[in-house]
Parts: structure tokens; C-alpha cells; sequence
């Protein structure tokens, strides 16, 4: 029987890196994946990156993403096709626009490179964009994209390179405690792998997992659907992530490849872990797109899929150790947990290899209130 | 009825989706048949353009004289409506169709669905197989029958099955040169196949009279043989064909050069499933009916009680095959409405028989006319095997020995499949290749919508159109 230091339940974007990061700190991992690598929401995201958030706890973890983001291609040995195109938050009412020259006050005390720029300037700078009724936007060029299965196929490769393991098509059916430490995971067929940490990073399934050692998480998937074109000549400059925060707005850039790929929040939410698509999605985000810039109506999609926004109450994730010593939780992530996937996997792979944070993460703790929101979905 | 709901829509016009349509019409029922070609008949039937017409359709099947005939007939009915240049691009919940005709989107409702798309051509990729002059066998045919002309003045063909024979007969006829055919499988490999034909007259005489054609016209036919490789700068100027040993390999001083400046290629066919994937009815794995198939109980109802499925897609077999389900799986849908009297429900049962035998054949056809696994193991590194993507045989090998045996998992790992086709070539070929090294047969990708790239612009005129539906 093989010893691991650590077991992470989950192959998306947060248990690959969490092993990765922990690989490197000389650990041996294995990750425990029940389909493949990216089966989850890690494979049906969008790719999109920002530092764009409201809090401080939310600025700091998303700046520390995409410094790592950015050194990927020099560890990878490969790009992940990370470009900084900016991300363009849109305000059409005049509350809209307030809550981003707040949040922009509190991101530039971080150093973060923001600025609310008017309808005119951004017709100035986007010429694509229309931009009636808007009333300017909030517009980092920080921000970005990267594509996901290259990251992905980084921190695999790596984890493999450093030792790590990784097991696929193989579900854990439940957690193993005794005494109030984590002992191991036992799998579907019965089998049972012991291992004195074990990591809860199965995105959309981590509530009924835990449930299996009696740690309530505060999680509640949600369906979000998203489509993507064919490739069409680069825009100038290249679309960058256009936020419409209407009640029927969407979200969507353009990849560097040439693709438009998007999504919206739709109103009311959809719960369960369903990842149908359907054709409502289709011609409403036809709609919602060409809306915003209407030379896209000559593009064609070329596919639409649904995948799991994992939401908890406050729109912020968790990452932390639990009450069982030796289990920790990473999940929760909402929208956010592709830009937000580097950083919480090297912190909780810091917390695991040196028993600290070395970026305060009191706003991602299991044992907090969870009653502020993060405005900025 | 609101004139875009039907009681009956059919997917494909070809033999299948025809002789499915010529039993409906009989009946009081509004039925509708789409399908993407400009003309009605799918793969067997293309119609011919004028000068083309006498040449080759001087010996006619009887399958395709009953085609042509039926053909006629619909054109004539009032209880069918006809969409032609019309592409499905997605079958949604609600029992919604989406379809694309000539630059616009349109959506229709059924109550019942029969879906009959089918099959495509299946590849073995070899270096050069992406150049400019090397045609699938299909493609030659698009260009004799469509466009009525010949591609090349000389044409070498090569892979495996009879369709080699079907298209070197239509080239020469058409008064082209055939340079050689070279048949993967060796002679002694396909008596099983020539014994299956005396279940079906009409196959042996078609092969006999393709034969003659050949022999004929003295065109060297190699048992045995494949394709190495086929080279030139822009196109091809050349080719490598080789005789393979008793061990799989090519043996090595049997390997020539030919100068030829169209390849034309054929290794079998697959269902086309994506519509009846899109309307999210199960499928099942059988190697001998060509891979995934649609899942139907003897009847060809799908898991679904209101979609049935019929010809190719439910296992590749042939013309008779389809026109036998044709018309199966419109009598079974007839009968689920209470419609059909003891004369239908008999012809139900005498189908039935019928179809078990042709499936029987087609199992033997399949069998007999498959590629070696090992031919996909050695594909070498730098052979390009997605050409959307540009993705080489080593990145798919790569994939394999990193992650499970899943398609989803190659193509995420590699983008094999993601481009402007989704992998409606190289699919297949990843799942040889994936076989080929697992043994196991992997899982097939997820099916995304659309089924064909559809316009923005289009679409989101179906706001206002639903919001008023509400
Ligand atoms: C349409 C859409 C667009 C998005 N766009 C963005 C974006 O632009 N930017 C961004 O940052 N985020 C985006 N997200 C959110 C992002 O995808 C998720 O937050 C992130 O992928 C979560 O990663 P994860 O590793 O927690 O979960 P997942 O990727 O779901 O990984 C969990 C894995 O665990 C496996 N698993 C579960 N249970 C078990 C078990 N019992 N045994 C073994 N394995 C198990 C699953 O198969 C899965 O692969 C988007 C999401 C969607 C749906
Ligand atoms: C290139 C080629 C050549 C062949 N030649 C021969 C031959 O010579 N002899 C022989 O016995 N068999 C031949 N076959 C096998 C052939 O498939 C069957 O003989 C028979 O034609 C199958 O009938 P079918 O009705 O099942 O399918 P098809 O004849 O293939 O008809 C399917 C129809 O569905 C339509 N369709 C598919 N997808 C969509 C969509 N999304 N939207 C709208 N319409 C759609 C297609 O346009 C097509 O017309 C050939 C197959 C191929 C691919």
C-alpha cells in the first residue's frame, strides 16, 4: 500500500492546483478524480480573469491569481493562452455606477490599475460597444483570460513530474474519520486509501461528500449555461470580458483565438446540479450579445453546453481547514473559481505544508457569517 | 394545428427517412421531412444532373428505382411538407426543432419524431492524408453525381469495402481512368462477406455488374494493399502503397510509388447521430454495426417513446437495410397511435424478420471490412489527426497515457475536435486510436448544440416569437 501525505478529492481547477502547489512543497498527492480532469465546472468556464472584486480579503487573493497566472507559461514549460484584454464592467443606472466608484476606491488602496471611464471614452476605445443608455463602465486592463484545459494540463503534468498522483474514472463514495482525525476516502468499489489529509475539492458535489463525515458546508449549485462561435478576425482592440450588469445583461469577450465566448446570470436563478442546456439560453444570449456589440449577429455559435456556478450564501468561497484535524475545504467558488483557482490552491497548500496563510483569508473561513455579498458576481 | 407544429417530422430524406415518409402519407397526418441536401434521396439516391443522367444511371438497383419512384410520389402528396436545404441544428426540450434553410432559423414542433440521418465516411490517416487531391470516395461521387464533372483525368482509390467498387464503376463510366485499387483485406478475408450477399439478390447483381465494368476496363484491383503515405508540395504528386505481411506490417520491399494527382479513400461509414444525440435519446456500442448506434427496441423505438430511429444510425448496413426500417419504424409509430388495422400490424411482424437478416448481414459486412486496430496504434507521431486544429498523433498519445479512456478527456487535453467541424472527422479516428491502446471502446464526447454553426443574428429574433407562444 502506497502512503500519501495528502488525498484531494476532485480533478478541477482547485484540487490540481492545490496538488500541484502542495507537490511542491515536496508532498506526495494523490487527486481522486471520478470522471477526468475538468469533467466539472473547471471544463465549462469561460476563462475569464479579474481583480475586479469588492472586498479586501476578495482584491488580495484575486491579485495573488493572477500574479501566478501570469509566471504559468515559464512553469508549464507551455502558454495557457493568459492575455491581460481588461475586463469592461458596464453601468446603465446611476446605482450601478456608484457601487463601482466605490469598489474602485477600495481596489486602488490595493494598487489595483482601474478606472471608471465615460460612454464617450469608451466608444473612443471600443468603437464596437454600443453604448446607448450606458453611462460609463468601470474598466481594468489587468484583467483577462486564460484557457482553462491548458491550465488544467499544467498543473496535471506537473503534479505527475513531481511525484503525485493521479486517479481517474474512480469516485470517492465517502470520507473516513475516526476521533475527530481524517483518516482517509473509501471508494465506490469498497476500496479504502488511507491518508492523514484529505482535501474536499469536488466543486459542485462537496456538500453531500462532507455530509459523509457530518461537516455541513454552506453550498448550493446553481446551473449556468454559456456558448461560444466560430473563430472571426480579431476585434481592435480585441473584445475585452464585457460585463452587463442589466437584470437581462450577459458576459462575454473575445479569446485569442478569435472565439466569443460568453454567459449570462439568469433571472430567477436555477438550482440543482443540472447542466442541460436549453434553447432559451441560445436566442437570449443571441440576443443579449448582439445587443451590446451588433456586429456579432453575423457571427455563428458554435456550441452551448451548462455547467454548476457552486454558490454559498455570501458569494465568497470557503477555504479552510474544518473541525475534523487533517480535512479541509476548498469550494464555494461561484463565478470566480478559475481566476480565483492558483492562489486558493497555492494558500491551501501553504496552510496544509506550513499550518499558516501567508494572505489574510478570515473572509473565506468556514466559521464566518456569511452575511455580506460580493457585489460583483 | 398551428402551421409549425406537426404531427410527424423526419430527419433525413434519404431511404430511409423516404420510405418512413411514403407509409405516413397515407394516413391523415401532417408530416414534415427536412433534410440538408437540395435534393431528396440522401446518400444513394443523389440525384444526377442532366448530363450526367444517361451514363450512369443506365443500370438502376431495384432499391433505386423503388428510391426514385417514391421520390416522385412525395413531391406529389399534400400531406407532406418538403424542407429541403434545411439543416438541423438542434432538437430541444419542449419538442422543438431548430433547423437553418438557406440563411435563416426557423423552429418547428412535433409530436412524434422519426430520425433517419444516416451515416458518414470513417478515416485511417496516413502522412499526407490532409494534402489538397487526397478525396474521401464520397467526395469523388459528390463531384461525378453534383457536379458532373470528373475530379481528376486518373484516380487511384484505396481503403477497404465495396464502395471502392461503386465509385471506381461511376469514374469510368463517367470516362475516367482508375489507376488501381487497393483493398486492405485480403482476398480469402471476404468470403464471408460473398456469402452473405445470396441473402440479398440485389447486392450480388450490383457487385457483378460493378465488377464487369472493372475487369473490364482492365483496372488492377491489389488484395491486401494499403496506403503508406502520399506526398507533393502543394498537393498531391504521389503516393506509397505497400502489401501487408501476415504479421500487420507492410512488407517492405513489396512498398511503390505511384504518380497520381487524386487519392481517393474509403474506410467504411458511421452514424451520423448528432441529431438524435441532440434529442438526447440513448446509444450503444456494437463494433459490428459501425460503432455508436442509436438504442431501439425491434420496433426502432428509441429510449425516447415519441423519437424512433431508422437506417444507418441504427447500425451501418446498407440501402435494403434502410428502406426495410423505413418503413418499419413508420408502421410502428402508426401503431402506437392506434392507427394501424391486421394487414399493418402483420407487415409489422414480416419487418421485423426481414430487418434481423439484414442486420445479420450487416454485422458480417461490418466484420469482414473493418480495420485492423493496429493500423490506428501505429499511426505515426507527426501524422496530423485533428486538421480543424492541426493536433498530431503524438498530442492524441499523449492524451491516452495521461487520462482515462474518455473522448471528452482527449479532447480537452489536446482541442482535438473543437473546431469548425466539433470532430465529426477525427471522432471517429480518436476513438480507433483510443481502442486501439485500452481495449476497451472509450466513451463517446458529449453532444453539443448546435448540431451546425447557426447566426447570432438569426436567433434572437425567437425572443419576441416565444414571449408571444406564452
Ligand atoms: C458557464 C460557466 C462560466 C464560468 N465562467 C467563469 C470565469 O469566466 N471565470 C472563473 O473564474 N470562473 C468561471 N466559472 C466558475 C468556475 O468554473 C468554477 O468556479 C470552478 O471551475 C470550480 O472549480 P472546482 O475545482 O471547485 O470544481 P470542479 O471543476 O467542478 O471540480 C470538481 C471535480 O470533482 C469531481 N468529483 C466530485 N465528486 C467526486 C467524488 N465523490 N469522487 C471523485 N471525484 C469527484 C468532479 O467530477 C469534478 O471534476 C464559470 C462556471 C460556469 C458554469
Ligand atoms: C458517401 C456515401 C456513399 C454511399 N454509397 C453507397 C452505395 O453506393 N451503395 C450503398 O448500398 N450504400 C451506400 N452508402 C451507404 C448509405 O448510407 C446507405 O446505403 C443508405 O443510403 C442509407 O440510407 P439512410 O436513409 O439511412 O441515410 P442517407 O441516405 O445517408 O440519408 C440521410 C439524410 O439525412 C440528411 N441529414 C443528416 N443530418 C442532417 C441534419 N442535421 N439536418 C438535415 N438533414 C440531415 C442527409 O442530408 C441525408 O440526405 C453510402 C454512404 C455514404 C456516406
Amino acid at each position: 500500500m502506497k502512503n500519501y501525505d495528502a488525498i484531494i478529492v476532485g480533478g478541477g481547477i482547485i484540487g490540481l492546483a492545490t496538488g500541484f502547489y502542495l507537490s511542491k512543497f515536496g508532498k506526495k498527492v494523490l487527486v481522486i478524480e471520478k470522471r477526468y480532469p475538468g469533467a466539472g465546472s473547471t471544463g465549462r468556464c469561460i476563462g475569464g480573469i479579474r481583480q475586479q472584486f469588492s472586498t479586501s480579503g476578495t482584491i488580495q487573493l484575486a491579485r495573488e491569481s493572477l500574479n501566478l497566472f501570469k509566471e504559468l507559461e515559464k512553469e508549464f514549460g507551455f502558454s495557457v493562452e493568459f492575455y491581460q484584454g481588461g475586463y469592461l464592467l458596464l453601468a446603465h443606472t446611476e446605482e450601478q455606477k456608484s457601487i463601482f466608484l466605490k469598489n474602485i476606491e477600495i481596489q486602488k488602496s490595493f494598487g489595483i490599475n482601474v478606472e471608471f471611464i465615460s460612454a464617450e471614452d469608451i466608444k473612443k476605445q471600443f468603437p464596437y460597444v454600443n453604448t446607448e443608455g450606458l453611462l460609463g463602465g468601470a474598466f481594468s486592463p489587468e484583467d483577462g483570460q486564460a484557457f482553462p484545459f491548458l491550465v488544467l494540463k499544467g498543473f496535471i503534468k506537473g503534479i505527475t513530474k513531481n511525484g503525485g498522483e493521479i486517479l481517474t474514472e474512480t469516485e470517492v463514495s465517502s470520507l473516513i474519520e475516526q476521533n475527530g482525525k481524517i483518516e482517509g476516502v473509501k471508494l465506490s468499489d469498497g476500496k479504502i486509501i488511507n491518508s492523514e489529509i484529505v482535501i474536499n475539492a469536488a466543486g459542485p458535489w462537496a456538500k453531500e461528500l462532507s455530509e459523509t463525515v457530518d461537516i455541513e458546508l454552506p453550498f448550493a449549485p446553481e446551473r449556468h449555461e454559456a456558448f461560444i462561435t466560430v473563430k472571426i478576425k480579431k476585434f481592435e482592440p480585441i473584445i475585452p470580458m464585457l460585463v452587463d450588469y442589466r437584470k437581462d445583461g450577459c458576459y462575454f469577450n473575445q479569446r485569442i483565438n478569435g472565439q466569443i465566448i460568453g454567459c449570462y446570470t439568469p433571472v430567477p436563478n436555477y438550482p440543482g446540479k443540472s447542466t442541460k442546456e436549453t434553447f432559451e439560453f441560445l436566442y437570449e444570449m443571441s440576443r443579449r450579445t448582439a445587443r451590446l456589440v451588433p456586429t456579432l449577429e453575423k457571427v455563428h455559435v458554435l456550441r452551448q453546453w451548462a455547467g454548476s456556478y457552486t454558490m454559498t450564501p455570501d458569494g465568497n468561497p470557503v477555504i479552510d481547514k474544518t473541525e475534523i484535524e487533517g480535512y479541509f475545504v476548498a469550494g464555494g467558488m461561484s463565478g470566480h473559481g478559475f481566476m480565483l483557482g492558483p492562489a486558493t490552491g497555492k494558500l491551501l497548500a501553504s496552510l496544509i505544508a506550513e499550518d499558516k496563510f501567508y494572505i489574510n483569508m478570515s473572509e473565506f473561513s468556514l466559521k464566518r457569517k456569511f452575511q455580506s455579498k460580493e457585489l460583483l458576481k | 394545428m398551428k402551421g409549425n407544429q406537426y404531427d410527424v417530422i423526419i430527419v433525413g430524406a434519404g431511404i430511409a427517412g423516404l420510405k418512413a415518409a411514403s407509409v405516413l402519407a397515407k394516413y391523415d397526418l401532417k408530416v414534415a421531412i427536412i433534410d440538408e441536401n437540395p435534393f431528396l434521396g440522401g446518400q444513394y439516391l443523389r440525384t444526377l444532373p442532366e448530363n450526367f443522367k444517361n451514363k450512369l444511371l443506365k443500370f438502376k438497383t431495384s432499391v433505386k428505382k423503388e428510391g426514385l419512384k417514391l421520390i416522385d410520389e412525395l413531391k406529389n402528396s399534400t400531406n407532406i411538407k418538403i424542407f429541403r436545404n434545411s439543416t438541423v441544428v438542434g432538437v430541444y426540450e419542449g419538442d422543438k426543432l431548430l433547423f437553418d434553410r438557406e440563411g435563416k432559423s426557423e423552429l418547428i414542433y412535433y409530436k412524434k419524431l422519426i430520425i433517419s440521418t444516416g451515416a458518414r465516411e470513417k478515416y485511417l490517416p496516413f502522412p499526407g492524408w490532409d494534402l489538397p487531391g487526397v478525396f474521401s470516395l464520397g467526395a469523388v461521387q459528390v463531384f461525378l453525381k453534383s457536379n458532373g464533372i470528373l475530379p481528376a483525368e486518373e484516380i487511384v482509390l484505396a481503403g477497404t469495402g465495396p464502395f471502392l467498387y461503386a465509385v471506381a464503376y461511376e469514374i469510368l463510366k463517367a470516362g475516367g481512368k482508375v489507376k488501381g485499387i487497393y483493398e486492405l483485406k485480403r482476398f480469402k478475408e471476404q468470403i464471408a462477406f460473398s456469402k452473405g450477399l445470396l441473402d440479398f439478390p440485389g447486392k450480388l447483381i450490383e457487385a457483378f455488374v460493378y465488377l464487369e465494368e472493372i475487369l473490364s476496363n482492365h483496372v488492377p484491383i491489389k488484395y491486401g494493399w494499403r496506403v503508406l503515405k502520399a506526398e507533393g508540395d502543394d498537393s498531391v504528386r504521389r503516393i506509397s502503397v505497400g502489401k501487408i505481411g501476415k504479421d500487420g506490417e507492410v512488407i517492405e520491399k513489396s512498398i511503390k510509388n505511384i504518380k497520381t494527382e487524386l487519392l481517393a479513400i474509403g474506410f467504411g461509414f458511421v452514424p451520423n447521430l448528432e441529431v438524435a444525440r441532440s434529442a438526447g435519446v440513448n446509444i450503444i456500442y456494437d463494433e459490428t454495426l459501425g460503432g455508436w448506434i442509436v438504442n431501439t427496441d425491434e420496433r426502432l423505438m428509441s429510449s425516447n417513446k415519441n423519437i424512433y430511429a431508422c437506417g444507418e444510425i441504427t447500425g451501418v448496413g446498407g440501402a435494403e437495410k434502410s428502406q426495410i426500417e423505413g418503413e418499419l419504424s413508420a408502421l410502428a409509430l402508426l401503431d402506437s397511435l392506434n392507427l394501424l388495422d391486421n394487414s399493418g400490424k402483420n407487415k409489422i411482424q414480416k419487418l421485423i424478420k426481414k430487418r434481423k437478416k439484414a442486420i445479420k448481414y450487416s454485422k458480417c459486412f461490418n466484420t469482414v471490412f473493418s480495420v485492423p486496430l493496429e493500423f490506428y496504434k501505429n499511426i505515426e507521431d507527426d501524422t496530423v489527426i485533428c486538421r480543424c486544429e492541426n493536433i498530431s498523433m503524438k498530442k492524441i498519445r499523449e492524451a491516452i497515457e495521461i487520462g482515462p479512456s474518455d473522448m471528452n478527456f482527449v479532447k480537452t487535453f489536446t482541442r482535438a475536435g473543437m473546431g469548425n467541424c466539433q470532430g465529426r472527422i477525427c471522432g471517429p479516428i480518436i476513438e480507433n486510436i483510443i481502442k486501439s491502446f485500452e481495449g476497451k471502446s472509450p466513451h463517446p464526447p458529449t453532444m453539443r448544440k448546435p448540431i451546425k454553426p447557426t447566426l447570432i443574428g438569426n436567433l434572437k429574433k425567437f425572443y419576441e416569437e416565444e414571449i408571444k407562444s406564452d
